[in-house]
């Protein structure tokens, strides 16, 4: 018998960059296959090219045994394929039934679908709310609708991109759950993942990618996660592999280090009126990294953004090096050494449409390193991110591609690369390691580390507690605007930290 | 009563006036609202002027004039939605490019169809028409209740508009194009095709505009005699919140500043009357920045939407 879904010889190119390479796969109904590869294999794009935004330079894709072609999203949906964006695909402005029913014929749109859709939504018990527009949901909520949407068109492949990186911890098992539910009936699901616990627990096979290429398709119950981890990172040593820097981490003693920077008494007042930061008082030594954990929108964006200078605070000091910056400028404080990592790299970090070199320049471009004759010297700006790029291992190699061509990872180096080298006294960084692949996040670990060790004070702001407890020398937590408590990552239980995150806002003082 | 007899006559001088500003504010709308900017109303207006004067002289029949009007909008619709949509150039300057031909092609064709002699050709057009009882009414009687039928075209136009976008299931689909084109793409809707409906569709209705000069204004065709109203159509899109009905309320409220000003003209003529031309000028600043603040466009209007962008 043919199988479902049978993929020859894909391939598809951006200009010089190939995203994919001859990939290859055979899959049946009620199969869940994770689709594991660091950020930059190809995973989203082989999607997209299932789901007819992308259309491939070669390749057959056949269904049933009847080869299909895929030429728009609307023909996939005729053929049943469904995908749900890591970033969602909704309108905003309008409500969940709206935002089902756009684009289905006429005759799908009657009472009885808006009843169809209530019952599927109890099917598969999820808690939607109807009434309000996509823009004022929970993110959970947000892909709850997306999910509707594909079920609501009947769809016997699903696409899920990355499902779980933008969900909070406790809604991921009742998704996980749904999504058995639709293997279970008979719908064949791509989960597109990098984090291998997950793989191992939803998925039947996995096919691994790497640059393009399809690795290997393996079977999830009887291979190794070292295989598979191996598989997708090639002949680049992993830090399970290597056993350094990960498990034998050094830290510093700083402890009769000069203070770096010096938060006293910070709060913040949004023009609504509330309290944003609280008397937030908080210290960082030359050569420490301190660790600020907690739930994200517990203030912490808004703590990075006080001290880089992006949002004034309504009272209380901020020193660094002893010297007070409360009311410095943006570019004073830079010129004081403090880099800035912050937390959404496409809106704040990097100008898409510049190119890799201008990226690393900006911001920097009056310095005498670039300059030549009093005008930008494009040839030392191009000799300068040369060495930064191989430095960086940031790929593809070619510093006069658009930062836009570049995967998530390469662009968070970037960025990195950048604000360590302005570092001089002080880095601040916010979710640095958000969607990256594991390689990806042991290099920029390493080399806030680095940083941390050559005597510069770190800020490290992240919701991903492993990281934080895994790099800072010191962790402290914030909950509702405050610093609920500062511990030892050595000597702490991840009990305490989780009760300090949920402090209530009463128990905090 | 003087004063009644005077609100009369500015209330049917905002209809005559505020009609063809309406019809493009509404085919803005359309436009923008499936997430293209129309910057070319203005040429549009004057498409739909030139056709429906060409058409009524060639056959004396002022149906036939309208018809080739809306003909010329639809073409020069088309034509911005190739340069918009397909080609992905900047829409306010495809829209520009757009305003500065068809001023040029539209004064060269009325010299080649009407000769070169002052004044164009009188045509054929649409005469008042008075709905029985109502126009009888006193003061809003003859000014809202004897119109030529295009103001009353505008008004079913505009209500027809507002029930297909915010009630109907293709409206949605054109409203998500809008809004996010790609989620409308991965929901099955054909995204150009929406695009180009709504950019033809805007160009007709710009176009009645011209129409509306030509067939029921003045009865001749005149070099730019479009006269900005296609620009204070795109602060009426916006003083309107994009919404069909909005649009055309600001449409007319233009219109009646309009009015004033030439009521202001007559009754005080020791002021220079070049002052009183900047009223509904002034009028659009002033809305626009008392009550633009706040509007809120399509989020993806003058983007072009590209299927393999990365």
């Amino acid at each position: 018998m043919d199988p479902f879904l049978n993929v020859t010889g894909i391939c598809k190119s951006f200009g010089a960059v190939r995203a994919l390479h001859n990939v290859n796969l055979l899959a049946s109904k009620g199969e869940c296959i994770a689709i594991l590869g660091e950020n930059g294999a190809g995973k989203t794009t082989f999607a997209s090219v299932l789901i007819g935004l992308y259309q491939p330079d070669n390749g057959e894709i056949k269904l049933g045994g009847a080869p299909v072609s895929v030429s728009s999203p609307a023909k996939a949906i005729e053929h049943g394929i469904g995908m749900i964006h890591q970033h969602f695909s909704l309108v905003g402005a309008m409500n969940a039934e709206e935002n089902i029913l756009i684009g289905l014929p006429s005759t799908k749109r009657g009472a009885e679908a808006r009843a169809r859709i209530r019952q599927l939504c109890s099917d598969f018990d999820f808690n939607v709310d109807f009434d309000i527009r996509v823009t004022e949901m929970p993110v959970g909520m947000k892909q709850r609708v997306e999910i509707l949407k594909a079920l609501f068109r009947d769809v016997s492949i699903l696409i899920l991109d990355e499902p779980t990186s933008v969900l909070a911890p406790t809604e991921i098992a009742p998704f996980l759950k749904g999504v058995r539910k639709l293997v279970a009936n008979g719908c064949l699901v791509f989960f597109i993942s990098h984090k291998l616990d997950e793989i191992r627990e939803i998925a039947d096979r996995v096919m691994v990618m790497r640059h393009g290429r399809v690795e290997g398709v393996l079977p999830v119950a009887t291979t190794p996660m070292a295989q598979m981890s191996a598989l997708m990172m090639g002949e680049k040593p992993t830090s399970e592999t290597v056993g350094m820097p990960k498990a034998e981490k050094v830290r510093n003693d700083t402890s009769s280090a000069p203070d770096a920077l010096v938060v006293s008494d910070v709060c913040l007042i949004d023009p609504g009126g509330a309290e944003i930061l609280q008397d937030l008082t908080l210290t960082v030594k030359a050569g420490e990294i301190l660790g600020i954990a907690g739930i994200d929108g517990n203030g912490q964006t808004e703590l990075s953004e006080v001290i880089t200078g992006l949002k004034r605070q309504t009272s209380g000091a901020i020193h660094l090096n002893g010297t007070e910056i409360s009311s410095a400028s943006i570019a004073s404080r830079i010129a004081d050494g403090i880099g800035f990592v912050p937390e959404d790299r496409h809106a704040e970090g990097l100008v898409l449409s510049l190119s890799v070199e201008e990226n690393l320049a900006f911001r920097s471009i009056g310095d005498d390193r670039f300059m030549s004759g009093g005008l930008i010297s494009r040839r030392a700006m191009h000799e300068i991110a040369s060495d930064v790029v191989a430095a960086f291992d940031i790929r593809p190699p070619d510093p006069k591609l658009n930062a836009s061509a570049l995967s998530g990872g390469n662009q968070q180096k970037i960025v990195l690369a950048r604000e360590v080298a302005r570092a001089r006294n002080l880095l601040v960084v916010v979710q640095p390691t958000k969607g990256l692949d594991v390689g990806a996040t042991d290099f920029v670990q390493n080399q806030i580390r680095a940083v941390a060790q050559s005597g510069v004070g770190v800020l490290y702001i992240s919701t991903e507690l492993e990281h934080v407890l895994d790099i800072s020398d010191r962790v402290a937590v914030m909950a509702f605007g405050r610093i609920t408590g500062v511990v030892d990552p050595e000597n702490t239980t991840l009990q305490d930290i989780g009760l300090l995150m949920t402090a209530a806002p009463e128990e905090v003082k | 009563m003087i004063d009644l007899v005077l609100l009369g006559d500015v209330l049917a001088g905002t209809a005559r006036l505020g009609t063809p500003i309406a019809f493009a504010a509404l085919g803005g709308v359309i436009a923008e609202r499936g997430g293209l900017y129309n910057i070319g109303l203005e040429g549009q207006i004057l498409a739909g002027a030139l056709g429906a004067a060409a058409g009524s002289f060639a056959t004396g029949s002022a149906m036939i004039g309208l018809g080739c009007g809306i003909i010329c909008g639809l073409i020069s619709g088309l034509l911005l939605g190739y340069m918009s949509i397909r080609l992905r150039i900047n829409q306010l300057v495809g829209g520009i490019a757009l305003n500065l031909l068809l001023a040029g092609l539209t004064a060269f064709l009325s010299r080649q169809i009407f000769g070169a002699q002052a004044g164009g050709a009188r045509v054929n057009g649409f005469s008042q028409i008075n709905i029985p009882f109502l126009s009888d009414l006193p003061v809003v009687g003859p000014s809202l209740f004897s119109q030529d039928p295009l103001f009353y075209l505008l008004i079913g136009l505009a209500i027809a508009a507002w029930f297909w976008l915010m009630k109907s299931h293709k409206g949605l689909d054109l409203r998500a194009v809008g809004e996010n084109p790609k989620a409308a793409d991965l929901a099955g809707v054909p995204v150009f095709r929406m695009q180009y409906l709504a950019i033809a569709v805007s160009g007709a209705l710009a176009a009645l505009a011209g129409v509306q000069l030509v067939l029921s204004q003045v009865y001749v065709f005149a070099e730019g005699m479009s006269a900005g109203k296609g620009f204070i159509a795109l602060a009426a899109i916006i003083l309107g919140r994009w919404s069909p009905i909005g649009a055309i309320c600001a449409a007319l409220f233009f219109g009646f500043c309009d009015a004033v000003q030439f009521k202001l003209q007559f009754t005080s003529p020791e002021i220079p009357y070049q002052l009183f031309l900047i009223l509904p000028y002034l009028a659009s600043l002033v809305a626009l920045v008392v009550l633009g603040a706040k509007a809120s466009a399509p989020a993806s209007v003058g983007l072009p939407y590209d299927r393999e962008h990365r």
